[in-house]
C-alpha cells in the first residue's frame, strides 16, 4: 500500500512539474514577443486636431472587478487634461470629463485602458 | 559588500513591517496594471505567505515573497507573469503564471525553487480560480487551490463588495498531506480587499491585500 502512495505522490510531482515548466515556458516565448518593448513608455497626452469633446464614455471590455478597476481611475486621474473619472460597473464603462480646452486622443485612452489590463470596445464622444 | 542574506533577511523585515502596518492587506490578481503596486498576506492554518510586487507591464510583476511552511521560512525574488487574459464583455479569464528563487532565512545551503500556475475566471455574480503552486528545494512541498464563489448583491463601483467563496486546499509533501475546504468571506472597497474563513474544525484562513 505504502509503495503504492509513493509511486502516486512520485507521479503526481512529475506530472506537475512537467505541467508548469511546459506552461511557463510557452509563457517566456510569449512574454519576450510581445511586450517587452512596450516597458517603460509612458503615455502622452497628444493634441488631435479632430478632437474637441469635453466628455468621454468608453465602454470596456473585460472590466467586472471594481477592485481590479482601480487601476483605471488611478491612470485617468494621473493625467493633467482629466478633470474628472466616473466608472460605471453596470455599463462597464468609464466616462472621463476633460478640463477646458484640453483634449484626448483614442489612441491614449486605448493604451491606457490596455496598460490598465483591459480592452476597449468603443469610445463616444460628446460636449457639456 | 551586501550579500545575499542580508538582502533576504531585509526584504522579509520589510515585508512583515508593512504587513503589521497597514492591517494586514490582502490578494487577487498577482499582476495589476502597469505601475501599480500590490501587498498582500495570507494566514492559514498550513501556509502563511507575504507578497509584494511591482508591474512593470500589464503582462510581468516582479517583487519578494516570503512563506513560512512547517516552521520554516523562506525568502524569495518573484517573477509573475500573465501569459493571457481573455476580456470580454461581463467577463474576464486569465492565465498566470510565477516564478521565484530564494532560500531559507536560516539556513544559508537551502535554497527554494518557486514554480506556480493558476487559471481564475470571474463576472460580476461569479467566480472560479484554480491555482498549483511548487516549491522544490531538499524538502518540496505543493499547494494546490481551488475556489469557486458567487457575490450575494452585485455592487457599484464605490460600494463594498462581498463575496462567498467555498475553498479547496491541499498542502503535499513527501511525508505529508493536508486537504481541507474553506468557507470564505471576502470583502473589498477601493484598494483594500480582505478574505476570512474557517471550517469551524481548526482549519483557518485569513488574507488582505491593497494595491496602489
Amino acid at each position: 500500500m505504502s509503495r503504492y502512495v509513493e509511486w502516486m505522490y512520485s507521479c503526481f510531482v512529475w506530472m506537475i512539474r512537467g505541467l508548469i515548466i511546459g506552461i511557463i515556458a510557452c509563457q517566456f516565448v510569449f512574454f519576450l514577443g510581445h511586450d517587452v518593448h512596450a516597458m517603460g513608455e509612458t503615455p502622452h497626452e497628444k493634441v488631435a486636431p479632430s478632437v474637441s469633446s469635453s466628455t468621454i464614455t468608453i465602454l470596456v471590455k473585460g472590466m467586472v472587478c471594481s477592485f481590479c478597476a482601480q487601476g483605471i481611475a488611478e491612470s485617468f486621474k494621473g493625467m493633467d487634461s482629466i478633470q474628472q473619472v466616473n466608472i460605471d460597473m453596470d455599463d462597464e464603462t468609464v466616462m472621463i470629463i476633460l478640463k477646458r480646452n484640453a483634449q484626448l486622443t483614442d489612441d491614449i485612452i486605448r493604451r491606457i485602458i490596455n496598460d490598465s489590463g483591459y480592452e476597449v470596445s468603443s469610445i463616444l464622444r460628446s460636449s457639456l | 559588500m551586501i550579500n545575499l542574506n542580508f538582502l533576504l533577511k531585509l526584504s522579509f523585515i520589510m515585508c512583515v513591517s508593512f504587513y503589521f502596518f497597514s492591517f494586514s492587506q490582502l490578494l487577487a490578481h498577482p499582476v495589476i496594471w502597469k505601475n501599480g503596486t500590490v501587498f498582500t498576506s495570507k494566514v492559514s492554518s498550513t501556509l502563511n505567505e507575504i507578497r509584494s510586487h511591482y508591474s512593470f507591464t500589464r503582462y510581468w510583476a516582479a517583487g519578494m515573497h516570503a512563506i513560512e511552511y512547517k516552521d520554516t521560512y523562506y525568502g524569495m525574488i518573484q517573477n509573475n507573469f500573465l501569459v493571457h487574459r481573455w476580456n470580454e464583455l461581463g467577463s474576464q479569464t486569465n492565465v498566470y503564471a510565477f516564478t521565484g528563487f530564494g532560500r531559507n532565512v536560516h539556513v544559508t545551503s537551502d535554497f527554494v525553487l518557486h514554480l506556480g500556475i493558476q487559471a481564475d475566471w470571474e463576472n460580476r455574480e461569479r467566480y472560479a480560480h484554480f491555482s498549483v503552486d511548487s516549491f522544490f528545494n531538499e524538502a518540496s512541498f505543493y499547494h494546490i487551490n481551488a475556489r469557486l464563489g458567487a457575490a450575494p448583491y452585485v455592487g457599484k463601483y464605490e460600494d463594498i463588495h462581498t463575496w462567498l467563496i467555498l475553498q479547496f486546499d491541499g498542502v503535499i509533501d513527501s511525508a505529508s498531506h493536508t486537504f481541507s475546504i474553506t468557507p470564505i468571506v471576502r470583502l473589498f472597497k477601493g484598494q483594500l480587499l480582505v478574505e476570512i474563513g474557517s471550517n469551524f474544525g481548526g482549519r483557518y484562513f485569513f488574507k488582505s491585500m491593497v494595491h496602489f
